[in-house]
């Protein structure tokens, strides 16, 4: 391993909160662990970062700096639901009609290891249902998935080779197909034990043909405290803002994790605002998290299963929920609109 | 493939303002130079993002002419307490800032290129339209008829006065000013933008509708538009959104899915009926 690529892995913090940080020793990493309530994607995209910092100066204008260089990093045990963010933050970020020189430039100091699972580590978890685990099939440059005493390692890029190569003694060739085949089973026979289904491929169906009633978006909006959690702990939500920090006469362009649910976020300075209610901001968030244009732009859905908004909802209304409930509402919705043409056809009114 | 973009995607070009013009009690028009000397070629209703060094940065449709660069011109209302535009409005010639872009699609000059257009303007609504109108008195033979209704709430609110002077001294422009209330310094016409509509005969099989001004006014223009036959497909209007980025990453501006500062602002009103919300 390099030197200076620093260590971040699942480890326990002061008051027991497991978190993804540098840790100074092997012993400090755990091994069986819940998934962290903040995402490790937060080390491709931070809560804050410098864009740019400038010296204000009278007269002269000031001089734009690029941000510092992002730290290297390897990040060890990165669950395949947050793999699976980091994926398609890569594909937002980096693809489209403009490429975010900021993230790339910190995505490519950062080295993914990826831990399989073979079971859900919450009862939270669904990433069978939005397609991203339980063991990751991409996005990673190492993934480790445990199988009895051992460890299954599967190479998923060139620097992913090369650690192995650094690794040398500690891994033996898995040269015979059965550990893969036992990972195989393990993988199998885990996906029972997701309890939760959002059923979440209907949900965007209903969503993405208007299919939804006017109803569930104003009763979801009422249940809403806005408070918005659950996009501050979601490994997919990239909205950001951005802000002038001033210190010393020198300032900086801080960009800084924004919220779809904050009243404040489509609030123009006129005083006007598009998403001025609850229920508008809520269909907002939901739409963009469930509907196919999201999945044909970026190969998935705006959600990974990590059930983070599940764990921090107070009003128990989370992105699982909400796919439930559009996925009855918009339901009833079809249903109602196709027995209605039914009735028209058969010229009753 | 996504474009590498030359001068980093978020790092602003330096600027000195060159000129405060005050426009009325609340707006002035910023003319800053592009220090670096490069070129900013733009289209009409293209928009950029103006950084105020330690204020912060917003988005503000350019109102110069294009080809005009590397001078810029922005008309802004100052609103109590907005963090970049008391600060900007406080700066003097000489001061110096930040500019990015410029972003979006602007209007579309080639579908409008032989057709017959009128303009819409409602109150500060004509500064993204500044540039439009100047676009096509440029190239004036490209285009037909050209009608500007431009009304706003009182007199006193008026932009850009010389060159409306000037604008309605010319027989290839039809402008058409009204304020909402009479007022003891107005003669015009008093009334309402739609009730220009009145007295306007077109062909709307020719006719391109272009529509910039405060939200509650687009309704209504679009019903008159309606009654005089102009399809939604012929209508085009420039959105306002909140924006942090202009290049379709912070999310702000996003409406189901459709990015203002990418897809727009500029869009038909049919497109705005696909997907919009207010």
């Amino acid at each position: 391993m390099n030197a200076t690529d620093h260590f971040i892995a699942p480890t326990l913090a002061l008051h027991g909160d497991l978190v993804f940080a540098q840790v100074a020793s092997a012993d400090a990493v755990e091994l069986d662990y819940e998934n962290s309530l903040i995402s490790p994607a937060c080390y491709v995209l931070p809560q804050r970062e410098a864009v740019f910092t400038y010296a204000m100066a009278e007269g002269a204008p000031p001089e734009v700096r690029a941000g510092a260089a992002p730290e290297s990093h390897i990040l060890f045990g990165v669950r395949p639901c947050d793999v699976a963010s980091i994926e398609y933050l890569d594909r937002f970020f980096m693809g489209g009609e403009f490429r975010d020189d900021v993230y790339a430039r910190r995505r490519a100091s950062k080295t993914i290891v990826a831990m399989g699972c073979t079971e859900p580590q919450h009862d939270a978890c669904w990433c069978t249902c939005s397609h991203a685990g339980p063991v990751a099939t991409s996005g990673f440059d190492l993934q480790l998935t445990p199988v009895g005493d051992d460890y299954l390692v599967e190479v998923g890029s060139e620097r992913g080779m090369e650690l192995v190569e650094l690794a040398g003694d500690l891994l033996t060739e898995a040269g015979a197909p059965e550990l893969l085949a036992e990972r195989d089973r393990l993988v199998d026979a885990s996906w029972h034990k997701f309890g939760r289904q959002g059923n979440i491929a209907q949900a965007m169906r209903w969503i993405s043909g208007d299919d939804t009633p006017e109803e569930l978006w104003q009763e979801l909006g009422a249940k809403c405290f806005g408070c918005g959690s659950c996009s501050l702990v979601c490994p997919v939500c990239s909205c950001f803002d951005t802000y002038e920090y001033v210190e010393d006469g020198v300032g900086a362009r801080i960009r800084c994790w924004d919220s779809c649910h904050f009243p404040g976020y489509s609030l123009e300075a006129s005083g006007f605002n598009p998403r001025e209610t609850a229920p508008e901001r809520m269909f907002h968030y939901a739409h963009h998290k469930l509907c196919c244009d999201t999945f044909s732009k970026y190969g998935r859905p705006g959600c990974v299963g990590c059930g983070r908004c599940v764990r921090v909802c107070s009003a128990q209304i989370d992105l699982p929920r909400i796919a439930q409930m559009v996925r009855e509402r918009g339901w009833q919705c079809r249903d109602c609109q196709t027995q209605a043409a039914a009735r028209a056809g058969a010229g009753e009114t | 493939m996504a474009a590498e973009h030359e001068h980093g995607l978020y790092l602003p070009r330096s600027i000195e303002l060159v000129e405060a013009i005050e426009e009325n009690a609340l707006e002035k028009t910023f003319v800053f130079d592009l220090l670096d000397g490069e070129p900013m070629p733009y289209n009409a209703g293209q928009f950029m993002l103006l950084t105020v060094f330690g204020a912060g940065e917003a988005p503000f449709t350019l109102c110069s002419m294009p080809g005009e660069a590397p001078r810029v011109r922005l008309t802004v209302r100052r609103y109590p307490g907005g963090r970049v535009t008391e600060v900007l409005h406080a700066m003097e010639p000489g001061a110096h800032a930040g500019i990015r872009g410029p972003f979006g699609n602007g209007f579309p000059m080639d579908t409008l290129r032989g057709r017959d257009v009128l303009v819409v303007a409602g109150g500060i609504g004509m500064a993204p339209q500044r540039g439009l109108i100047e676009a096509i008195l440029n190239d004036r033979d490209e285009f037909g008829t050209l009608t500007v209704f431009y009304g706003m709430a009182n007199p006193e609110q008026m932009l850009y006065k010389d060159l409306m002077a000037r604008w309605s001294e010319r027989d290839d422009l039809d402008l058409r000013l009204t304020i909402d209330r009479p007022h003891p310094d107005w003669d015009g016409h008093v009334g309402l933008i739609t009730t220009l509509f009145r007295d306007f005969e077109a062909d709307p099989e020719r006719l391109t509708v272009t529509i910039v001004g405060p939200p509650v006014m687009y309704p209504f223009v679009a019903k008159e538009c309606a009654t005089l036959g102009v399809a939604d497909e012929d209508i085009l209007v420039s959105l306002e959104r909140r924006m942090a980025c202009g290049v379709g990453k912070c999310g702000h501006c996003a409406i189901k899915g459709h990015y203002v500062c990418i897809e727009g602002p500029v869009f038909t009103l049919a497109q705005y009926r696909e997907f919009g919300e207010d």
